[in-house]
């Protein structure tokens, strides 16, 4: 660090928490350039404490202007120096979590499917569990209980659409339309349980977007988006992504994205483009071997179905994996965990495309049971690609329920406190 | 000495602390030397998973996160190991690899098909027709036109039909035969739960009116009705769709487009059991009525001209029906014996 940074943005605390971080550095790793930091740090320290003592706590970021950086995403955020950056890792095992999936699965055949409740609490502890970050694991905190809960209610709504569908179509269709309509609020109960229920450090995420919020982006979007035959899609995708990731708390800090709609028009009609080159050319293809090796019209047309089932898997994996990648990564360098965690990801989409063939030939081969593998895969895959830059210790992350008035409302929440999902 | 990390309840700050067991007590000692001790009872422990450390909630809720160690998984669940116990026992383990693809296979080929008797048993009969009625004009919007043949030959079919039902005994007592024109569709005859019957205009030309053949062809859909089929496979259907999503949870992308393979292979196991239980029905009552069952041979051998089919084991997996051949070889068999 050869020039002086600037720490007007910071309050008192958060400098001295930066000192006191960078003091323990450097008794472990000395180095010049952090001992002048520590030293400025200190001067920065003695300047504010002696021209304003009473107001130390207070930032200073009224009356000095902050300094912004340009970020590669193209979007302007207040520069903060990064205190570290740790990879997230994953640390599940094959062995280990294949006996746990065997023997839940075993139990969820036997009970009819009410232990799945139980194994899916299972499941999620184990990845959430194995899941660590600068020394930290995740926990995951829902029980059995409620899970069965949604499931029960997911049931009854799956049933009766597909009940009410056989039984005449057109109280298929108002069924349907109900289902649409209750649709948002399905997605965002169920996101909110699933953030409610994750811990790390044993501070809960939250999940506080408004239901009307959740209406326009998976409700009236999708209309518009459809009714310009697909071309607004980008749009649609990229306010659905904000919206949940603005939703998103830890503890009392807010996830802030800045992304990009270039970046999701740009990614959207690259993917799409992939996607009918490999139509184009695989149909061909198929086409003239299914010709060539044939020698009767049934054989033909044998070659044909396979040929395209292939060929639509293809399409799927390569740009789907195209578009997962770019997205992720842009999401990652786009959001930050406000004034305390950054994110990367570095995920290459061949990467994402030999995961998907792989798992997805394994898992057909081994009759279903590679599937404890595949999952240990993508997760290692996912977290190997992710790193945290740590803006701030999160030491002073504060439990959002800290105070009595929100207790209150977290045992209302519990209430609806549903996942209702059917996997 | 156990070390431990203990989290905050109110903030994500955490302290490195020591822990000593006690009979009933769990001391921590954070790292200014001050102790504080918890009872058993008060604890709440997150159940033994895996290698995963140890989460356990304090009274005050301050989370206290230990690495596993036999001593502490002894003092804290004592001799229960719950799930975990089964989880590491290789003779569950074993045991689930083999008995898994077992059930399942117990599951998706008895106890499904028979739970979906019972279910189609309960639906009234009033719910069956406004079933029927709905589906029957959907389809005239959609697939089926009136039918082109005169009404004298229609009727002439029709008492053919109901000569053949009076000599037989049903449970369901009302059939009513309709005929309808569907090039789309093309030759073909479906039975609905309320007992309608719809022959299309090309089936009848397919056989050229041979009431023999159409007759066999009518009790199959009789078949049908009496069994309750179609609303045992909704029932199926919905068991299958739930069971594969309970069973196998979040499996995501590209491999649940290969378990929607999977439900079309599994739905069409079922109506594939039906359709054999139907030819059973139907070669039966030819035989009660006094009729040849070959006649229900010679009708297979009519459709089987119209669509030949290269590979037997595809058609098995891929087809709603029984590969045509096996049922044509089954009729013959039923026919021969006396």
């Amino acid at each position: 660090m050869d020039k002086p940074s600037d720490y007007s943005g910071y309050t008192l605390a958060e400098i001295k928490e930066l000192h006191h971080q960078l003091v323990s550095e450097q008794a472990n790793t000395p180095s010049t350039t952090q001992q002048q930091q520590i030293e400025q740090l200190e001067q920065v320290i003695s300047a504010r404490e002696s021209a304003a003592p009473q107001a130390a706590e207070e930032p200073l970021a009224a009356s000095t202007p902050e300094t912004d950086v340009v970020t590669a995403a193209g979007v302007t955020r207040p520069a903060k120096p990064v205190l570290r950056t740790v990879p997230v890792k994953f640390l599940g095992i094959t062995s280990e979590f294949f006996s746990i999936w065997i023997v839940n699965l075993l139990l969820t055949i036997v009970t009819l499917g009410i232990y799945s409740a139980w194994a899916k609490v299972r499941t999620n502890r184990y990845f959430y569990g194995n899941t660590e970050i600068d020394g930290h694991r995740f926990s995951y905190l829902a029980e059995p209980l409620q899970i069965l809960k949604g499931r029960i209610i997911a049931v009854v709504l799956f049933a009766s659409y597909f009940l009410a569908g056989y039984i005449s179509p057109a109280a298929g269709l108002i069924v349907a339309g109900l289902l649409a309509l209750l649709a948002p609020v399905l997605i965002v109960l169920s996101y909110r349980f699933r953030l409610h229920m994750t811990a790390y450090r044993n501070v809960r995420f939250s999940f506080r977007g408004r239901i009307g919020r959740a209406y326009m982006v998976f409700l009236v979007w999708p209309i518009i988006s459809l009714c310009t035959l697909y071309l607004l899609l980008p749009i649609n995708l990229k306010k659905m992504d904000e919206y949940l990731l603005e939703g998103s708390w830890y503890g009392d800090r807010q996830f802030k994205p800045r992304l990009n709609t270039g970046e999701y028009f740009g990614t959207g009609i690259a993917a799409a483009a992939i996607g009918m080159a490999i139509m184009m050319v695989g149909g061909i293809v198929i086409g003239v071997t299914s010709v060539m090796t044939a020698s009767d019209t049934e054989s033909v047309t044998n070659v044909l179905g396979f040929g395209i089932v292939a060929l639509y898997f293809l399409t799927f994996i390569i740009a789907g994996s195209f578009y997962t990648s770019r997205i992720r990564n842009h999401i990652f360098s786009a959001t930050e965990l406000d004034g305390v965690a950054g994110f990367k990801s570095s995920l290459a989409m061949w990467e994402l495309i030999k995961l998907r063939v792989t798992n997805t030939l394994a898992i057909i081969f081994s009759l279903g049971f590679a599937i404890p593998w595949a999952k240990i895969r993508k997760a290692q895959l996912y977290a190997n690609v992710s790193n945290v830059d740590v803006l701030a210790e999160p030491d002073m992350v504060m439990a959002a329920s800290g105070n009595s008035a929100e207790a209150v409302g977290e045992e209302a929440a519990n209430l609806f406190d549903v996942d209702i999902a059917l996997g | 000495m156990i070390t431990g990390h203990l989290y905050s309840e109110q903030s994500a700050e955490s302290s490195t602390v020591s822990v000593k067991l006690e009979a009933q007590n769990m001391v921590i000692t954070d790292n200014v030397g001050e102790a504080r001790v918890f009872t058993l009872d008060s604890l709440n422990t997150a159940p033994k998973l895996g290698r995963l450390p140890r989460e356990i909630r304090l009274p005050t809720r301050e989370q206290l996160v230990c690495d596993q160690s036999e001593l502490l998984n002894h003092w804290l669940d004592g001799e229960q190991g719950g799930v975990a116990k089964l989880e590491t026992n290789r003779r569950w383990i074993f045991g689930s690899v083999v008995l898994v693809p077992a059930l399942l296979y117990f599951v998706f080929g008895w106890l499904m098909p028979w739970a979906a008797v019972h279910f189609a048993n309960l639906v009234p009969d009033k719910a069956k027709v406004i079933a029927s009625q709905q589906s029957l004009s959907a389809l005239d919007a959609t697939l089926l036109n009136p039918s082109e043949l005169d009404l004298t030959e229609q009727e002439k079919i029709r008492t053919g039909f109901y000569d053949v039902k009076d000599s037989i005994s049903t449970n369901h007592k009302v059939f009513s035969v309709q005929f309808r024109h569907a090039p789309q569709i093309g030759p073909n005859a479906f039975a609905l739960p309320d007992g309608t019957i719809i022959f299309t205009d090309e089936m009848i030309a397919l056989v050229d009116g041979d009431q023999a053949l159409l007759n066999a062809i009518f009790l199959h859909e009789v078949g049908h009705v009496e069994n309750n089929h179609s609303m045992q496979l909704v029932a199926e259907s919905l068991f299958a769709t739930l069971a594969v999503s309970y069973f196998f949870g979040d499996i995501s992308g590209s491999l649940e487009a290969f378990f929607g393979i999977g439900s079309t292979v599994v739905n069409n196991k079922f109506t594939q059991a039906h359709e054999a239980d139907a030819d059973e029905f139907a070669l039966r009552q030819l035989r009660n009525a006094g009729k040849d069952p070959m006649a229900f041979a010679d009708a297979m051998k009519k459709i089987s001209e119209l669509r030949p089919s290269a590979s037997e084991t595809m058609d098995n997996w891929f087809s709603s029906h029984p590969a045509i051949q096996s049922r044509i070889r089954k009729a013959e068999a039923f026919a021969e014996q006396e």
